[in-house]
């Protein structure tokens, strides 16, 4: 036995024995099974699959090499099945004797239609995909990464499902982005799917923190995806009528990873990375003209001892010093394991990502456990616990005036002011004031969860699920007492500030649901399905702040002149009952009905509960026998019609006055109220409902797989904000439920394994898809568009037209072409005009996987967004300043020359005067996104260093962007998370990421 | 027990708990509490009293100094240093209801001028005699300067949510109607017992609020009567407090992107009563040249002895004084002696000479107009003052020509608007 052996069985003895539920040893009457699963091509082990005895109770999961071991098998002819994620199960029958051991291996081949896998999103309980009526899309998360350099869910998500669109977040680490499913379903009440982790609901949404020009932390990085092993993906109100009233933008369900019951010994994995991010995208330049007057002048140093006319640059951000490579050092390690009766997986996780600018970091340390025990043949409890501890310090950018891409970017090359300037060719603050600031959030998450599975007759099963998702944060803002007498962060903050926000969320999950099975005669089953969900969402915050500090020491707020506190509160709850029946014939035609009855504390006093019914039909036709294609291995067919809700937000029902203080003198104050909410009581949440049909094929011996849907979905009762005339005295908007939205589209997943030899594997994934969303009514409450986004209302609401798409004014012309222009302004034509949408309408991604002799495996993957637009307001403002080609060189007054290269000077005047339409750029893109090149280290070789399996992967992420977008990157959006905002305005694009990583398993 | 059994058996239980929860338990398990607002119905609490008659006042202070702030870039006070096209277009004069800083304005002007009735009347549900209670003239007071602040700076506006717009003297009059009842029942409490002090100070300041707009409808000899009520030493303040209604003004002059400047007008005077930084600096918008303002006269740090004073979160503005009511009657009346020797004495503070006391009526109004120009540079008057010059006297002081940084000619807007959002939700549109 070698070392790492005795370890591994020293450190199972002892997890046996501290656990208390070390099943006995193999009793006089059976036997025990062992074995090997591995791939069929490849010969390489299957690490996880699932091996079992149907009907029998007896199940094990399989080690690093691929090995299982089922004990205390009934002596007699059992049929065992092996399976796992991808892969066709396979069944074999095998003869056990007594208090004997028999061997029985398995050759599992790869496929892209597992009809057999299980789902447990979307359901009642775990029900094999081909009884189910709507697509799921089942990410194995696992397997990416072990070839992406993927280093959160967002990253992890991006092009893997048809249908499910990431807009990621900035190139800062620790922001968020913003996911949607099946395109924008709802205006008012989001469209961020729901996120479950093994059962309990994830808040996914935005914590708070203090504001850096636009980005925000992001909740999903608790998540270590390390820990995950799949992703299960329900798209729309056809698949989530089970999740009832918050679900109509689809429910994202991370299923963790498990121990390996029977398994009898511990698995050990570890992995190391280490790489850097860089801003290798092209940063703009600069433009000045050395006048006659600057050349004399003090402020214009860059000018001094200049002829007149010299034109000079200058690309700040490139200065030496400013950027830096953002490091990337992370180190994770696990061990799973188990007994007869139990399993456990337990993994930590060290991460650490500096971004590029010198005061950006994201560093992130988890821990988890998932427990498993099974008491008896009926009964099984799994518990999970994972806490996540975060530190993300972000700089200013986007839209703030202290953000290091606003100063280089809109910087004037050779300019000086000693009044208002802090380093030549920077505009506003410089370098060294920028990196000052200091806002740093601390995060803590634990998840915690037990599911109870219990089947007390063989017709009966239950499952409990209880859980807490509980988040702690504390935000802090620190502005050091300004030593140079300039106030850079202004009057206050020089004086030394310190704040602390400390938001707290806590989300209970209570989920039952049962389903009896009665043994129908002939050709049909039945499962009669109920269940009840309870969930209660609470959020509260704490905010201190102190002004005037004595030292820079001393940062408590208790420690400043002048102090004060905030404190804020949420609460909502929600329960909703179903009953599901499904009818199947012959085990290949399936039949689900079912509904859901749903409350919840958001909807008005004058409205009671909603209604969500739903229907599915699915159809393995392939197995029929008048079935005839031979090439076609799999075919289900499958339609779905149902419906699901999104609700409203906390208290907007409610009709309230707030609370306030009326100013006496500057420290005395008097109660007062004031107007707030107009809240309607007859609110409830808004109605998702969709219809989709499709099909899952395989053919050529599962070498092809097509998986293909249309959907069509309309939200009645969409929840709008009408607006509340001020002049009522009440101001903002009352939610009603009157508006109307569509989205109808296709989704696409062809999975194809052009070789598959011993020595030589290519598989390759293309989807696409593409959508069609419209806003189709405002249902007779405006007739104007609702504005949104940068620059005045680029982005509308308009019926008819995709919602928040962007929006244009043609400027008007002379009879010459050129533009009119009254009082030096220039006109534009009243009448606006649809530019297109704001969001991608068309998705695809191609990965692509080679494995060569074995050992070496070479990875890419590459996606394309297309069909949308992108405001280009950087270069809007940047033209409007004067700081880049149009301003400096086409202006007359810069240029004498500028008459000639262009009369008009027609894009300065534009970008000045709100004509903001020239920059609507259209933003379609193809992205290298993931290259990954993994060397796996010879097993005999692997073995002599004690490990069961080595590998080395060196892999680069947005690696090459083709596009017409003449910004930096057709993907950034000054807030990352924003539902409807999409503007390009001085924010950071995804980075360039280069790692290595060292994989040790034994 | 058979299997159908156990099957009704079960089924029953499950309807009975779906029964339950949904009934009875459904009410305990989805109620949420709201901790951080109070019930509309509930607004007529006696415990509320105190709050109720405060928050006339309170909206009023808290609408004032910001449309102080935006009646300066769009008049001829201020210019803009703002990066935000929003503002560069206000300061342009160009008005355009989609733009999305007005309804920062738009709303609390309006807001300043509902809640008045809106507290009127559950102040009179709580008072047993509201016709003689201070705080019920109070807060008609108030609601008359809410209704002052959205006819001086607004065009046409509507006065309730279902309603039409009306022009700016409609609301004027009923900013008089307000003065008038809260001097009406500011009296009826005098007589009640209420203290001299409390009185007068609701008494001072509606008799300058309804000074001010009996002039602006051309009833000039009421606006007289009731300006010559008002002691010359009075003075209405909005304070504030850098907790909980900080000045918009040290924002906007203060840090490395300051955003207003001292417009040409009242550049370089040499007056202490309008104080700005010597050299101009770039504010938000690199491209802009500001002469950022400090404290002038209306601003309770102000200093008289020529040292330049920062605004401060905490600085005050005088919006209601027996200044502006000596400035009322001397317009009234014209190149009186008494009325010369005023403008005379305000003309010495700036070092001007004097006038003689044979001044043509025209030459003593534009010197009454450039005087009240100074004496309440920045305190939320100019806007509605050039505009009823413009109407009453056909004198347009709306700056012209070519804007001093934008690269255009100003444009024509003399009022700011409604907004989309009054348009949109207001079913009288």
């Amino acid at each position: 036995m070698g070392s790492s052996n005795r370890l591994r069985y020293a450190l199972g003895g002892a997890l046996v024995a501290l656990l208390g539920v070390a099943g006995p040893l193999a009793a006089q009457a059976t036997g025990t099974i062992r074995g090997r699963v591995v791939e069929g091509a490849t010969q390489r082990p299957l690490v996880g699959a699932s091996v079992s005895i149907p009907g029998a109770q007896r199940s094990a999961v399989t080690d690093n090499a691929g090995n299982f071991t089922l004990g205390q098998v009934p002596a007699g002819t059992v049929s065992v099945r092996a399976a796992t994620l991808g892969y066709t199960p396979a069944v074999q029958s095998v003869t056990v004797a007594a208090g004997q051991t028999v061997t029985v291996n398995f050759s599992l081949a790869s496929s892209a239609i597992d009809l057999e896998g299980l789902i447990v999103t979307g359901t009642p309980g775990a029900v094999q995909r081909r009884t189910i009526g709507n697509a799921v899309s089942t990410v194995n998360a696992e397997e990416i990464t072990e070839v992406s350099p993927a280093t959160t869910v967002t990253q992890l998500l991006q092009g893997r499902s048809p249908g499910l669109t990431i807009m990621p977040p900035s190139g800062t680490p620790g922001t968020a982005g913003s996911i949607r499913i099946r395109g924008t379903g709802s205006y008012n009440a989001g469209n961020f799917p729901i996120f479950y982790v093994d059962g309990v609901r994830f808040n996914a949404g935005s914590q708070g923190g203090y504001g850096v020009g636009g980005q925000s932390t992001s909740a999903l990085d608790a998540i270590n995806p390390e820990d995950i092993e799949s992703i299960e993906v329900i798209k729309g109100p056809a698949a989530a009528t089970l999740y009832g009233a918050e679900a109509a933008a689809g429910v994202i369900q991370i299923i963790t990873k498990k121990g390996r019951t029977g398994q009898q010994s511990i698995d050990f994995d570890v992995k190391v990375e280490y790489g850097q991010d860089d801003f290798n995208v092209r940063t703009p330049t600069n433009f000045a003209t050395c006048t006659q007057a600057r050349v004399a002048l003090a402020t214009w140093p860059g000018c001094q001892g200049q002829p007149v006319g010299t034109k000079i640059t200058a690309n700040p951000l490139r200065e030496p010093g400013i950027l830096r490579d953002g490091g990337i050092f992370s180190y994770s390690g696990n061990a799973r394991g188990g007994g007869e009766r139990f399993s456990f997986y337990i993994s930590g996780d060290r991460e650490e990502n500096d971004g590029v600018f010198q005061n950006s970091y994201f560093d992130r340390t988890t821990g988890r456990g998932n427990f498993q025990v099974t008491p008896s043949d009926a009964l099984n409890i799994t518990t999970s616990a994972s806490y996540t501890k975060s530190y993300t310090r972000l700089p200013n950018n986007d839209n703030s005036s202290w953000g290091w891409l606003r100063n280089s970017f809109r910087g004037t090359p050779g300019f000086f002011n000693p009044a208002s300037s802090y380093r030549v060719n920077w505009a506003g603050l410089g370098p060294d004031q920028m990196a000052l600031y200091d806002n740093v959030t601390r995060a803590e998450r634990w998840i915690l969860s037990t599911t109870v599975n219990y089947q007390p007759f063989s017709w009966f099963r239950n499952r409990l699920t209880g859980g807490l998702d509980a988040g702690t944060r504390r935000a802090s803002l620190f502005f050091p007492i300004d030593l140079t007498g300039r106030s850079p962060y202004g009057a206050i903050a020089a004086k030394g500030t310190i704040s602390q926000y400390e938001p707290n969320t806590r989300n209970w999950t209570l989920d039952y649901a049962g389903t009896i099975t009665p043994a129908l005669s002939g050709d049909f089953s039945a499962d009669l399905s109920f269940g009840m969900q309870l969930n209660a969402y609470r959020f509260d915050s704490l905010e201190g702040y102190g002004e005037g500090l004595t030292s820079n020491q001393t940062r408590l707020i208790s420690n400043a002149q002048i102090t004060d506190g905030f404190e804020s509160f949420e609460e909502r709850n929600s329960l909703g009952l179903y009953v599901q029946q499904q009818v199947g014939w012959r085990n290949r035609l399936f039949l689900t009905g079912a509904v859901r009855v749903d409350d919840n504390s958001t909807f008005g006093e004058d409205f009671s509960y909603e209604t969500y019914p739903k229907a599915s039909l699915s159809w393995v036709v392939s197995e029929e026998p008048f079935f005839g294609l031979g090439f076609v291995d799999q075919l289900k067919l499958r339609a779905a019609w149902g419906q699901a809700g999104n609700s409203p937000a906390s208290f907007s029902a409610d009709q309230t006055y707030s609370p306030s203080s009326l100013v006496l003198d500057q420290s005395t104050f008097a109660p007062a109220v004031r107007t707030s909410a107009f809240g309607n009581p007859d609110l409830r949440a808004e109605k998702g409902e969709e219809i989709e049909i499709g099909f899952d094929l395989g053919m050529l011996g599962d070498r092809v797989a097509l998986e293909a849907t249309y959907f069509d979905k309309t939200t009645n009762d969409a929840l709008l904000g009408v607006p509340v005339p001020a002049s009522s005295g009440f101001t903002g908007t009352r939610l009603q439920n009157v508006g109307e939205i569509s989205n109808r589209g296709v989704e696409f997943l062809l999975s194809v394994t052009p070789v598959e030899s011993p020595n030589f594997t290519w598989e390759s994934q293309v989807s696409f898809s593409a959508i069609d969303n419209e806003f189709v009514s405002f249902g007779g409450t405006r007739d104007e568009p609702i504005l949104l986004g940068y620059g005045g209302g680029v982005q509308w609401v308009e019926e008819g037209y995709p919602l928040g798409a962007y929006w244009g004014q043609r400027p008007r012309r002379n009879a010459d072409g050129t533009l009119l222009l009254v009082n030096g302004q220039p006109q534009l034509d009243p009448e606006r005009y649809n530019i297109g949408p704001s969001v991608p309408s068309r998705e695809a991604s191609l990965s692509t996987t080679m494995t060569l002799f074995r050992n070496v495996r070479l990875y890419a993957f590459a996606d394309y967004k297309g069909g949308h637009y992108l405001y280009n307001f950087t270069e809007q403002t940047r033209t409007s300043d004067g700081n880049n080609y149009y301003a400096n060189f086409l202006n007359p007054a810069n240029n004498p020359n500028a008459a000639q290269l262009d009369p008009t000077g027609e894009r300065w005047l534009l970008a000045r005067f709100g004509g903001h339409t020239p920059w609507i750029e259209e933003a379609d893109f193809v992205k290298l996104r993931e290259v990954a090149a993994t060397y796996f280290v010879p097993r005999a070789f692997a073995r002599r260093m004690g490990a069961d399996d080595v590998s080395v992967t060196f892999a680069g992420r947005n690696l090459m962007t083709w596009t017409k977008y003449s910004g930096m990157d057709p993907e950034v959006n000054i807030e990352g998370p924003a539902t409807f905002t999409r503007a390009d305005y001085m924010s950071v694009p995804p980075l360039r990421r280069f790692v290595a990583t060292v994989n040790v398993r034994f | 027990m058979t299997k159908g059994t156990t099957i009704r058996r079960l089924g029953a239980a499950f309807a009975v708990l779906g029964a339950v929860a949904g009934t009875a338990g459904c009410d305990s398990l989805l109620s949420v509490d709201n901790p951080g607002a109070i019930n509309a119905p509930t607004v007529t609490d006696s415990a509320l009293l105190n709050a109720i008659a405060n928050s006339t006042q309170n909206e009023f202070q808290r609408a004032f100094t910001p449309m102080a702030y935006a009646g300066a870039i769009l008049s001829d006070e201020a210019i803009t240093g703002h990066n935000f096209t929003q503002w560069q277009e206000f300061d342009s004069r160009v008005v355009d209801e989609l733009n999305s800083v007005l309804p920062d304005y738009y709303n609390a002007a309006q807001r300043a001028r509902t809640i008045g009735d809106d507290m009127d009347s559950r102040l009179r549900e709580l008072l047993s005699n509201p016709n003689a209670d201070i705080r019920v003239a109070r807060t008609a007071a108030y609601s008359g300067w809410g209704h002052l602040l959205l006819g001086m700076n607004f065009c046409d506006v509507p006065l309730s949510g279902t309603t039409a717009p009306v022009p700016s003297d409609s609301v004027m009059a009923r900013a008089l109607v307000r003065f008038d009842q809260a001097i009406a029942v500011a009296n009826a409490a005098r007589a009640a017992g209420i203290s001299q002090v409390r009185v007068d100070s609701v008494l001072h300041m509606a008799r300058v609020g309804a000074a001010r707009a009996a002039l602006w409808l051309n009833q000039r000899t009421a606006a007289a009567n009731y300006a010559r009520l008002v002691p010359t030493a009075y003075v209405g303040l909005v304070p504030h407090s850098r907790d909980q209604n900080s000045n918009p003004f040290f924002g906007a002059t203060t840090g490395s992107n300051p955003n207003i400047g001292v417009d040409v007008r009242f550049r370089n005077l040499n007056d202490p009563r309008i104080r700005h930084i010597a050299s101009p600096v770039a504010g938000h918008n690199p491209a802009s040249s500001l002469f950022l303002p400090r404290q002038s006269s209306s601003f309770t740090e102000w200093n008289p002895n020529g040292t330049l004073v920062g605004f401060t979160e905490n600085t005050g503005v005088r919006f209601a004084s027996g200044l502006e009511a000596q400035y009322i009657v001397a317009e009234v009346e014209g190149p009186t002696a008494a009325n010369v020797d005023f403008i005379n004495t305000r003309r010495a503070i700036g070092g001007q000479a004097a006038l003689g006391y044979d001044v043509s009526a025209t030459d003593f109004r534009d010197a009454l107009i450039e005087q009240k120009g100074r004496d309440f540079y920045l305190s939320g008057m100019r806007l509605g003052e050039i505009r009823r010059y413009q109407r009453q006297y056909n004198l347009n002081l709306f700056p012209t020509g070519a804007h001093p940084w934008l690269g255009v000619n100003y444009s024509t807007a003399t009022c700011y608007t409604f907004t989309l959002a009054e348009r949109t939700g207001n079913p009288a549109f």
